[in-house]
């Protein structure tokens, strides 16, 4: 028997997974506990919370396993400080700091905080936790993986073999060259956060022209082994709030500045800030290829596993999964840093020879109590009551047009509400929409909902999607014509859809076959249950706090429903 | 229930305050700051009482301070637009204050936290109102610190009686400040000394940086 707890921290969206005798008992991004969105603290919160969803004490784990080498990327970092001397004396304090302050210390704060001996303590390294956290949780025996993130200890992109219980990793790109660090200056150069708003970058892409095709090439030069940045237009080393120089801006045109509001209804500037989106999108996707390209001539494997944050880009998933040649795909929800947690303790328990299990659903999180969210609401005053079928309420609620926040069971893993703690409403018609934006959610007015879609139902509606992605929403498939306007609400301005089936079996599955009945479209609008800046929701509390800042129509949590 | 009297520095730093909208605008964006901070700590407290009618308590404070963050930080940003581009505009510091203190001292933290609050902005109130009819009035800050004020005022009157049911007790509560405010000084003190060491380090490198270079072009 092995029980592991894998840990992600220290860059951004922390995380804990815990692995017993190879099978995942529970994971969670710390930002869950702490309300803070992103949040990149030890996440204690989570770790405990895992810990007591297996009744299980600290000092019973045979490991802890950070997902990298603390002190391979105290290395990196001293070393490009050094590369870019002497521009980079504003960043050296800053980044020593950080470096010596806490993340040196990683491992001996984890032993201490947690209560485990620091001998069972370990790492393992950034790209190895990420390729570990698509491969072992894949179905498949043999693939190949990429993982493609901003940066690891040194590695920016990775191209591994899993097999059996075994990654080897046959080729990698270094740091500054970067696919994530490219992205992530892109995001700052259009006005968002970085590691926050580059699914907006995404989002927004749908509204350009891929127009400034012959810049990106003096960008970045993409060939048969990968690609190559010019480093001249990049600043990751000496400026990492926006990480791109003055001569990006010269060849672009002036970056747009956050928190201006969007007019992409003809207003010029806009309307070049989503032809530089645009084109980022063709040539992340571009680049993307021809790395899943090399990684079959160098494994000859059939399925592929992707995962770092660039996996999460949906739009890019859908494309490789149609022209990279591969039989299978498959993308892990959180297939961002967090994700190294699960990779981490997954890689750990392979290596100790424990059996493999599948990654079938993302609710690894805490569950919630009908008991508490009634008393909760009572105690505040709310209408609150008991619902005799889930389903029913919720059915009868959705079809007179309601706008609901649903939170059932125990919350997901990763970026992506689907199911458990959610924004639900018909999709159709488009006002619903632009409601939800406004008002309830407060964001950009780009930005597309995402349909929840029976599965055996999803092929009248869209067309090919990856059918191993939908389930966790890591890709998007065309919305065909003839639905569209049954699907105003949730088909973005070019057709498609980032699309999630849901199993007939399943509460969700439930609420879908009986609206299907009711509708005549056995399809949801589904978006995240968080306000604007906030992570999703936890707990009952959680929920009870979104429900009366937030003008939704009604919450329903576990068994009750609480409305206006 | 009167207003506490803010401390000589608050009035001190009168000038700062309103002689621009800047000056205001930074000082809403603390305010911002120190609500967002507050609702960490409430939905922490919410989250960890297991009594229901406190959770309730915790829960609905926690909501006032998250609107109160919103209101502050879109008032700052109508003064001074240019601090959207703040990176930082949206963030603060949570300090797991109900983990740290225990449910007694933590609420009878949040009652002495809270009245001090009211008595700054009842003071920042009256500044205003002496400014109606001049160049410089802010009808709109001025009717904002009045609806904070009134959830301010309810806080504080649950919070003290809540402490006074759980046994917290004010003074400690004061004490525990205090020693934070001496222990967050030394850590900006010692932040500026590390600061300016580490850039001496830093030219010191300039050999390992030409051999790096030379290496790894």
């Amino acid at each position: 028997m092995s029980a592991i707890l894998g840990i992600s921290a220290n860059s951004h969206d922390a995380a804990a997974a815990l692995v017993i005798d190879g099978q995942l008992i529970a994971a969670m991004q710390e930002e869950r506990f702490t309300r803070i969105k992103n949040d990149a603290h030890l996440p204690l919160g989570a770790a405990r919370a895992c810990l007591a969803m297996a009744k299980l004490d600290p000092r019973a784990l045979d490991e802890v396993v950070f997902y990298e080498n603390p002190y391979g990327k105290l290395e990196r970092v001293l070393l490009s400080m050094l590369r870019t001397f002497p521009k980079s004396l504003r960043q050296f304090p800053r980044a020593l700091a950080s470096q010596l302050g806490n993340k040196l210390w990683v491992l001996d704060a984890l032993s201490a905080k947690l209560g485990v001996d620091r001998a069972r303590v370990t790492f393992r390294d950034h790209h190895a936790s990420h390729a570990a956290s698509a491969y072992f949780a894949s179905p498949f025996s043999r693939a190949a993986v990429l993982t493609v993130d901003a940066v690891g200890e040194e590695t920016s992109t990775g191209l591994w073999l899993g097999e059996g219980n075994s990654l080897t990793c046959k080729a990698r790109i270094a740091f500054p060259h970067s696919l994530g660090l490219l992205y992530s200056a892109l995001t700052a150069y259009l006005g968002f956060e970085v590691n926050e708003g580059e699914y907006k970058v995404m989002g927004l892409a749908a509204y350009g022209t891929p127009r400034f095709r012959a810049e990106f090439e003096r960008l970045i030069q993409v060939d048969d082994q990968g690609f190559t940045l010019s480093l001249e237009y990049f600043d990751s080393h000496t400026n990492t709030e926006v990480g791109f120089s003055s001569k990006l801006e010269a060849l672009l045109g002036p970056r747009r500045m956050p928190g201006t509001p969007w007019r992409l209804d003809g207003n010029a500037e806009d309307a070049r800030a989503a032809d530089v989106a645009a084109t980022l999108q063709v040539v992340l996707e571009e680049a993307l290829l021809r790395l899943a390209a090399r990684v079959k001539a160098l494994t000859g494997a059939n399925a592929l596993c992707l995962a770092g944050g660039v996996a999460l880009n949906a739009v890019a998933n859908a494309r490789l999964f149609r022209e990279a040649g591969f039989e299978e795909f498959f993308v892990q929800p959180a297939a961002g840093d967090a994700g190294g947690a699960l990779g981490a303790a997954l890689l750990a328990s392979a290596e100790r020879g424990e059996p493999r299990g599948t990654f079938t659903h993302a609710a690894w999180g805490t569950g919630v109590s009908g008991d508490v969210a009634f008393g909760l609401a009572t105690a505040l005053g709310l209408k609150a009551s008991r619902l005799e079928s889930v389903v029913e309420g919720t059915v009868e609620r959705l079809v007179r047009g309601e706008v609901l926040a649903f939170v059932q069971g125990r919350f997901e893993w990763g970026p992506r509400a689907l199911g458990h703690r959610s924004v639900l409403a018909l999709p159709a018609p488009v006002e619903v929409k632009e409601r939800i934006n406004r008002v309830i959610k407060r964001r950009e007015p780009f930005r597309p909902f995402a349909p929840m879609v029976l599965e055996g139902a999803a092929a009248a509606y869209f067309g090919a999607f990856a059918p191993r992605l939908a389930p966790f929403m890591t890709t998007v498939a065309e919305v065909r014509v003839e639905a569209r306007e049954k699907l105003a609400a949730v088909t973005h301005v070019d057709g498609s859809a980032r699309v999630q089936t849901v199993s007939a079996g399943s509460l969700c599955g439930e609420v879908l076959t009986r609206v299907g009945a009711e509708t005549g479209v056995p399809v949801l609008l589904n978006t995240s249950l968080n306000g604007q800046g906030e992570p999703i929701v936890a707990t009952e509390a959680d929920a009870v706090a979104f429900f009366l800042a937030h003008p939704v129509d009604a919450l329903i949590i576990a068994d009750v429903v609480i409305s206006r | 229930m009167e207003a506490p009297t803010p401390s000589p520095w608050v009035r001190l730093t009168r000038p700062l305050r309103w002689r621009s909208a800047k000056g205001t605008a930074r000082m809403l964006l603390a305010f911002a700051r120190a609500e967002r901070s507050s609702f960490y700590d409430m939905m922490e407290a919410a989250n960890a009482s297991a009594d229901l009618a406190r959770k309730a308590q915790y829960v609905a404070h926690a909501v006032d301070e998250a609107r109160h963050a919103k209101m502050f930080t879109l008032r700052a940003l109508e003064l001074d637009p240019s601090r959207a581009t703040d990176p930082s505009l949206f963030h603060a510091d949570f300090e797991h204050l109900f983990t740290v203190l225990g449910e007694a001292k933590f609420i009878a933290f949040v009652h002495v936290g809270e009245r001090r609050a009211r008595g700054q902005m009842q003071l920042f109130r009256e500044e205003l109102a002496q400014l109606e009819g001049t160049p410089r009035a802010d009808t709109k800050t001025k009717a904002l610190l009045d609806a904070v004020m009134r959830d301010e005022e309810q806080h504080e009157t649950y919070s003290l009686a809540l402490s006074q049911e759980l046994g917290g007790s004010l003074g400690s509560a004061r004490l525990w400040e205090l020693k934070r405010g001496w222990l967050r000084a030394g850590a900006t003190l010692s932040g500026l000394v590390y600061t300016a060491l580490m850039s001496v380090l830093y030219v010191a490198l300039f050999p390992l940086a030409l051999i790096e270079k030379a290496r790894r072009p």
